[in-house]
């Protein structure tokens, strides 16, 4: 193939060569000489024959056809190949698809070489398809008989495609159409159970079912046929076939237009009214809506005589349809029928246009009228006369908004629904769903953006008296979510209107409509005015018990405000400047104020609180800007408020000096360390942070200098952030980290204070490096491990594996732009498993023992079950070893991971089962903790779950030493031993 | 079973009147607290047994309820009262076994229980109490492979019931 | 303020419920069977007593009862596989020596005649069986089956020197047959139980027979001949059996089994509700009205039902008791007098 590849020889040469063998007169050498060339062409590229080459082996394998039947298939293999050759010509193709017509007895042939024939014409008509049309009828003739009566899944699967490619190529289909149509719709409905076919199928009904779909909606030719058969179809009792001839039909409306439809839209709307009001299925309901829908909106394109007198069909249509929903609309009884009229009409409205005029025009004045009705009548839904009126009300106002009205159909009946909607709202003796209704209603209306300003200041005041009701936190979502909307399209309304009220009932004292203002500032304007007003509330409030909850309440709208998705750049910006640097400011002031001695007391710890509140407004902001000028004047001025302690970069005006990295600072200052987390670490990657290097030296400083906890935590998060968003591997900070760390031989001698301090700082280095799959985090995490070997802070090491893998919001989260890599926790667990596992072995250290198991504990607790199921015949004997503790965190931790373990690793548990049965009934009576029996007590039950070959000989023992545990002192252990007793008892039986 | 020897082919079915969950007392996340035994406890532990001829269980036919269990922890007592669903209920018995089968599993031996039917609820009333009580013909009964395998398919909550909490 | 039992020994190596425990004649051996279908054989080593030897795979289902023979060679177990075995030590070790098979379902009891010429066997099939012993051949012969009773028979007693073997049942009653012309007939039927007969056993003389019930009560019947002096009514040659002594209130649950010693006139009876209570005639009592009072008790003799007690019948006030507990306990009683 290579020689011929490359010219050296030509497929002439091997045929010429082959020659005897490929006239041999043996049968069964004239195959194997084929099939020798076959493999030779099948290595082949597709343009490497040309074009002679091509026809001599076409004539010749049309030849092989008529030969012996046994050289048929794998002259069609050839076939197939050649098919797709670049050079072959129009003639040719013609010439394989006549032989192949001609000598060809497809009914007798085998699955696969049927297969490989429709691949043929496929492929033939694909490439050569105006070659292929010059056949004309009589390849459609003989097209349809080589089709007619296949019935293998595969194979059908081919012949639609290729049916619906031969019409869409628009093959002329000459009187043939009928025939074209039967061959292909006699398999409809498809009814295919693949699993009951017994082949290792992969084709599914739904591939049958829509590739059929496919040939029946591809001409409009099919229409005579295919409409009656589908009518036919629905009468089914089937509901498959049901649901099938609805979609089939809806897939139809795409290529049918007035000529096919025309005479059909009686029958179809009576059909499909039949099902409506019949059917018992949701599927077909919904199937006959979405075809009403797709009909409808046929019919409003079809042209319209201007001339005529006659009503338009879609006109005329819809009346029909009106004529059954109308009485059914107005019936004063709720029921089913109502029901579904109300869909069939919100189906049609959707439509298009003109039919939700036509619609709206007819059926609101009867919702309305419905939706004032008192009659009490309730229905098996629970649901009023009154309030499925409102509910359909609200539901094609919804459709309305959907289209641009010149002349809008609801303007007519505006008041009348608005008061309606205003009668509602307000009323109290009216349940809280109703009012739900009525708000949406509001929404709805406002969409369609009919309103005159007076109306939109009315809804804007009746919301504000819905809030004053208090209403309950669902309703209250609703009114507020629709004073959002009115805001964010009209903004005047609600800056002249809404928040002027919201701020004088404030003002009068009342505190409940900070979420109201947060909901509102759905627009750049009405964001400026309520910012203003918070921030001067927060600015003008002293810290003290008294105003706690009020600058809390500020706090909680401004996230609220914050983390709202519809803010913009815009705002963003604007609230960087005019939210994140006020408020930072004002914090520094009450910092600095508060540091006056005599006043630092109770007021401290609430400022802490309302600190901790402000980072996180100020940490929403800071995610989410963008690099720019303005951004970089807010960090600019940020930094260097922190880096050169100056005050006035913020304009602050004090006496006191302002060090917040100084290790013997007042706590107040360096605990405004927290707010870097917050800011620094919080932007875009691409955002610069003037004098890093620095920054970065001053929070090591404090980490390890400054004794106050709550700030040299602040300094390690800080810390971490930074480390965390380096691209580069080489991080000048890691450094002197690393020689801190490796370098200070005596940290054995340190105070537990120092440990813990460079304990926090590894921690939170070893999160920033895992997160980011740095390839020195293991440098740091042996570390880690070792301190897992102190006296004093060994347990604080383990428990860091869970800050490690835990998520945080504070700083290293997605939305502070942090460094997280795909599978970072996983590649972590891979990494420390070799570690720990040698380490505990190594160990002689009891502590260490203990901490590492606690660690691991934490570990397994993160982790997905799948990649600890991979590793768990390594993990399995720290587990085991676990056990031994009299720690209860760890044997819950461990017990709870053997429990989900069980079952799933029966090989690796059927060696240790025995060990750890022991452990278990040993644990079914550990005295000291509940939990830890209620575990053991699972983890024996769980076992029931093994093959009972492995667990039979243990029934006895545990049976009988279950007993004593049934009457242990806690109802929890009791309740869970009754349980695993009674499984153990059915094991074997 | 064949649905035509069912004795009773529509059953009411009940809505349960006792919470799925119970509320946890402070007390009983003490470990140093004993909790007793109380009718609550007994009654999860047989409320889910399923009837031997339905798909249901035997709360939900209200065959047993909290009300009709007896618990003295002190003295070691249990008295459990059942109510077939029609008097002439041929499952009775198997019924009263099985819940005696339950609570032998699922209690302390120090237990002494008591299985009968509720007074004026079944024809046989006295005969298949007698049965019930009788622990020789409990123990004889369920050394009998076919008759335990009734008992278990009753006591048996959908399959193992450690599956779903997986 | 009644005594206390003083246990002397407990055996704990069943591991699941003992049902029975009989000493054997001599009083050297104790055996025990139960739910773990095996029996033990216990004797004393020195102070201690030890299971000597453990009879296993003679059944398929649990043993319900155990008796030895008058020799103390066989010992016969009856089972609720529907079996009876007999095994046989003459070889030093207990073999299995026969296996009798007839009744249709459980066997509740068996017991040797002590002559040792039948052995009965009774069972929830409602009969009594009476098998004739050839002790050479070791061969068991059917030599009537007795179906008088309505419902399962509990347990069969043998009177202590004649041809007759009292019966006890689920139907409440006691049934009392005897051999005529080598037909076995039932005689008397000594109704009085509220429940279910657990548990009967004959006096020294044969006169009267104690009878414990599920309805917590223990029945002492006594036996009036024909023409007796207290003028009882009898009817023809057969004499009446009548209960001369109802001891009720003693028990909070069913009467599992009652025992008369035939050395000491004590009766041990075990009960549902954990408790032995050991009962003798006071001797100023009337022979038609006969008073016993408790000489000994124990509420928690064991942590269970206690199944089955046995009076060793050669050193006096030694009991044996077997519990659901899976426990055997040995007590000794100090007589007075």
């Amino acid at each position: 193939a290579q020689q011929i590849e490359n010219r050296e020889q030509t497929i002439g040469d091997l045929v010429t060569a082959l020659g005897p063998h490929l006239t041999n007169k043996d049968t069964k050498i004239r195959i194997d000489a084929c099939t020798l060339l076959s493999n030779v062409i099948h290595k082949l590229p597709k343009d490497c024959l040309n074009q002679g080459e091509l026809e001599s082996l076409v004539q010749f394998l049309c030849s092989r056809l008529e030969d012996h039947y046994t050289l048929q298939p794998v002259a069609l293999s050839l076939l197939l190949q050649l098919s797709s050759a670049d050079n072959l010509t129009g003639e040719n193709a013609c010439s394989i698809i006549t032989s192949v017509f001609k000598e060809v007895h497809i009914q007798t042939c085998m699955q696969h070489d049927r297969l490989k024939i429709f691949q043929i014409l496929g492929t033939l008509l694909d490439i050569h398809t105006k070659d292929v049309i010059t056949m004309g009828r009589d390849f459609l003739y003989q097209y349809i008989q080589v089709i007619d009566g296949e019935q293998d899944p595969r194979n059908l699967l081919t012949i639609f495609q290729l049916t619906k490619n031969l019409i869409e190529s628009s093959f002329p289909l000459f009187d043939l159409v009928e025939e074209l149509f039967d061959v292909s719709s006699c398999y409809f409905p498809i009814d295919f159970n693949p699993a009951a076919a017994g082949k290792k199928s992969t084709i599914t009904n739904l591939d049958l079912v829509s590739s059929l779909r496919g040939v029946l909606a591809s001409t409009k030719q099919f229409a005579q046929y295919c409409i009656p058969l589908m009518l036919e179809k629905l009468e089914s009792d089937v509901e498959s076939a049901k649901i099938d001839s609805l979609e089939t039909l809806t897939a139809c409306l795409g290529c049918y237009g007035k000529q096919e439809l025309e005479k059909y839209l009686s029958s179809l709307w009576s059909d499909v009214k039949r099902e409506i009001n019949q059917s018992s299925s949701e599927q077909i309901e919904k199937c006959c809506l979405t075809f009403l829908t797709s009909l409808l909106s046929n019919l409003s394109s079809w042209p319209v005589d201007q001339k005529s007198e006659k009503a338009t069909d879609l006109k005329s249509f819809l009346d029909d349809v009106l004529e059954d929903c109308v009485p059914r609309l107005q019936a004063q009884s709720d029921d089913r029928s109502k029901w579904m009229a109300g869909h069939v009409v919100l189906a049609c409205a959707k439509s298009s246009k003109k039919a939700c005029s036509q619609i709206v025009t007819t059926v609101l004045p009867i919702l309305l009228q419905n939706a004032q009705s008192k009659s009490a009548s309730t229905t098996l839904a629970g649901q009023s006369v009154q309030q499925s009126a409102l509910d359909n009300l609200v539901k094609l106002t919804a459709v309305c908004g959907q289209f641009n009205f010149e002349n809008h159909p609801v303007l007519k009946k505006k008041e009348e629904f608005f008061t309606i909607l205003n009668e509602l709202a307000l009323k109290s003796e009216i349940e809280e769903q109703l009012k739900c209704i009525a708000v949406a209603g509001f929404a709805s209306l406002l969409k369609l953006e009919i309103l005159s300003n007076v109306e939109l200041t009315e809804i804007a005041s009746l919301l504000l008296k819905m809030i004053k009701l208090k209403p309950e936190s669902h309703l209250r979502g609703e009114v507020l979510s629709v004073a959002g909307y009115l805001s964010s399209q009209h903004p005047d309304v609600a800056k002249s209107h809404l928040i002027p009220c919201v701020m004088r009932r404030m003002e009068e004292g009342d505190d409940s409509c900070f979420d109201v203002l947060a909901s509102v500032c759905t627009h750049f304007d009405v964001l400026k005015l309520v910012l203003g007003f918070i921030m001067e509330r927060i600015v003008n409030t002293q810290v003290d018990e008294t105003s706690e909850p009020l600058l809390h309440a500020c706090l909680e709208s401004l996230q609220k405000m914050t983390s709202s998705s519809w803010v913009g750049n815009t705002e963003i910006e604007y609230m960087a400047l005019n939210l994140v640097l006020p408020l930072l400011k004002r914090c520094i002031e009450v910092t600095l104020e508060l540091s006056v001695p005599e006043q630092c007391c109770a007021n401290c710890h609430i400022f802490e609180d309302v600190s901790k509140s402000a980072a996180i407004v100020i940490r929403n902001v800071c995610q989410k800007l963008k690099p720019g000028k303005s951004t970089d004047l807010v960090i600019q001025l940020i930094a260097s408020l922190y880096n050169n302690s100056k005050l006035s970069s913020l304009d602050i005006k004090s006496d006191v000096h302002f060090t917040p990295f100084h290790p013997k600072a007042s706590p107040l200052q360096t605990r405004t360390l927290c707010f870097l987390p917050a800011t620094i670490c919080a932007l875009h990657p691409n955002i610069e942070i003037p004098e890093l290097a620095e920054l970065e030296t001053k929070l090591l400083n404090t980490c390890l200098h400054c004794t106050d906890q709550p700030s040299y935590v602040f300094a390690a998060k800080a810390l971490s952030g930074l480390v965390n968003k380096y691209k580069k591997p080489s991080i000048p900070i890691l450094e002197k980290l690393k020689s801190h760390f490796d370098t200070d031989p005596n940290w054995s001698l340190k105070s537990e204070e120092e440990k813990m301090m460079i304990l926090t700082l590894l921690i939170w280095i070893c999160k920033a490096l895992v997160l980011s799959n740095h390839p020195d985090s293991l440098i740091f995490i042996k570390n880690l491990l070792y301190w897992m070997g102190d006296d004093s802070v060994g347990e604080v090491a383990a428990a860091g594996f869970d800050i490690i893998l835990r998520e945080s919001n504070e700083v290293l989260s997605p939305s502070s732009h942090s460094t997280i890599r795909l599978m970072h926790k996983q590649r972590f667990f891979l990494l420390i498993i070799p570690e720990i596992v040698s380490s505990f072995k190594t160990s002689e250290n009891k502590t260490q023992q203990t901490n590492i198991l606690t660690a691991l504990s934490h570990l397994i607790g993160h982790l997905p079950k799948q990649v600890l199921m991979q590793h768990f015949t390594e993990l399995l004997p720290l587990l085991t070893q676990a056990l031994h503790t009299d720690n209860t965190q760890l044997l819950k931790s461990v017990l709870s991971t053997l429990f989900c373990f069980i079952q799933d690793t029966t090989e690796a548990m059927t060696a240790h089962l025995e060990n750890l049965m022991k452990h278990f009934l040993r644990l079914s009576k550990f005295k000291q903790d509940i939990d830890v029996r209620v575990k053991a007590v699972q983890c024996i039950g769980v076992v029931t779950l093994l093959p009972p070959i492995v667990i039979l000989p243990f029934k006895n023992d545990i049976v009988r030493h279950l007993v004593s545990v049934l009457d242990d002192r806690k109802r929890d252990v009791r309740t869970e031993a009754s349980k695993a007793r009674s499984e153990w008892f059915l094991v074997g039986t | 079973m064949n649905e035509t020897q069912k004795d009773n082919l529509n059953p009411l079915v009940h809505q349960r009147i006792t919470p799925r969950t119970r509320i946890k007392q402070p007390a009983e996340l003490d470990n140093d607290v004993r909790d007793p035994f109380d009718r609550r406890e007994i009654f999860d532990l047989i409320r889910d047994i399923n009837d031997p001829e339905h798909p249901l269980t035997l709360e939900d036919l209200r065959v047993v309820s909290e009300n009709d269990i007896e618990v003295d922890d002190e003295k070691s007592f249990i008295k459990v009262s059942f109510t077939p669903t029609i008097p002439h209920c041929s499952m009775a018995t198997l019924i009263g076994l099985a819940i005696r089968v339950r609570l032998l599993r699922s209690l302390p031996p120090r237990f002494k229980v008591e299985v009968e039917i509720s007074p004026g609820s079944h024809q046989s009333e006295k005969a298949v109490n007698k049965q019930l009580g009788d622990k020789e013909r409990v123990a004889a009964a369920l050394e009998n492979n076919h008759l335990l395998n009734v008992v278990n398919q009753c006591l048996t909550i959908k399959g193992n019931s450690y599956e779903t909490t997986v | 303020m009644t005594p206390t039992l003083d246990c002397v020994a407990s055996l704990n190596d069943h591991g699941d419920r003992v049902w029975d425990v009989k000493w054997n004649p001599k009083g050297t051996l104790l055996a025990t069977c139960g739910t773990d279908k095996t029996i033990r054989i216990w004797g004393k080593e020195g102070d201690k007593w030890v299971c000597k030897s453990i009879l296993q795979d003679g059944h398929q289902r649990t043993i319900r009862k155990v008796g030895w023979s008058p020799c103390g060679n066989k010992l016969a177990s009856a089972s609720f596989d529907a079996t009876i075995c007999i095994w046989d030590k003459s070889s030093g070790q207990f073999e299995s020596a026969a296996t009798l098979e007839g009744h249709e379902n459980e066997v509740k009891a068996v017991a040797w005649s002590q002559s040792g010429e039948y052995l009965a066997t009774c069972s929830r099939d409602k009969s009594v069986w009476i098998w004739s012993v050839d002790d050479e051949e070791d061969d068991f012969e059917c030599a009537g089956v007795l179906t008088v009773h309505t419902q399962d028979v509990k347990d069969i007693a043998w009177h202590p020197f004649e041809p007759i073997v009292a019966s006890a049942s689920y139907d409440d009653t006691i049934k009392l047959f005897k051999e005529d012309d080598g037909e076995w007939l039932s005689f008397a039927t000594l109704s009085g139980h509220s429940s279910t007969v657990w548990s009967v056993s004959w006096s020294k003389d044969g006169r009267r027979l104690v009878s414990g019930s599920d309805d917590k009560t223990i029945k002492v019947w006594q036996k009036y001949e024909p023409g007796n002096m207290e003028g009882i009514a009898t009817k023809g040659e057969t004499p009446t059996w009548k209960c001369v002594c109802t001891l009720s209130g003693y028990f909070n649950q069913p009467i599992y089994c009652v025992t008369w010693c035939h050395q000491t006139d004590m009766i041990a009876a075990c009960s549902g509700d954990n408790s032995i209570i050991v009962f003798r005639e006071d001797e100023s009592s009337g022979d038609s009205d006969p008073i016993f009072s408790v000489v000994a008790s124990t509420q928690q003799a064991h942590d269970q039902d206690v199944n089955a007690v046995s009076w060793n019948p050669t050193t006096p006030g030694l009991l044996a008791s077997c519990s659901d507990d899976s426990c055997i306990k040995l007590w000794k009683i100090e007589i007075d007098g």
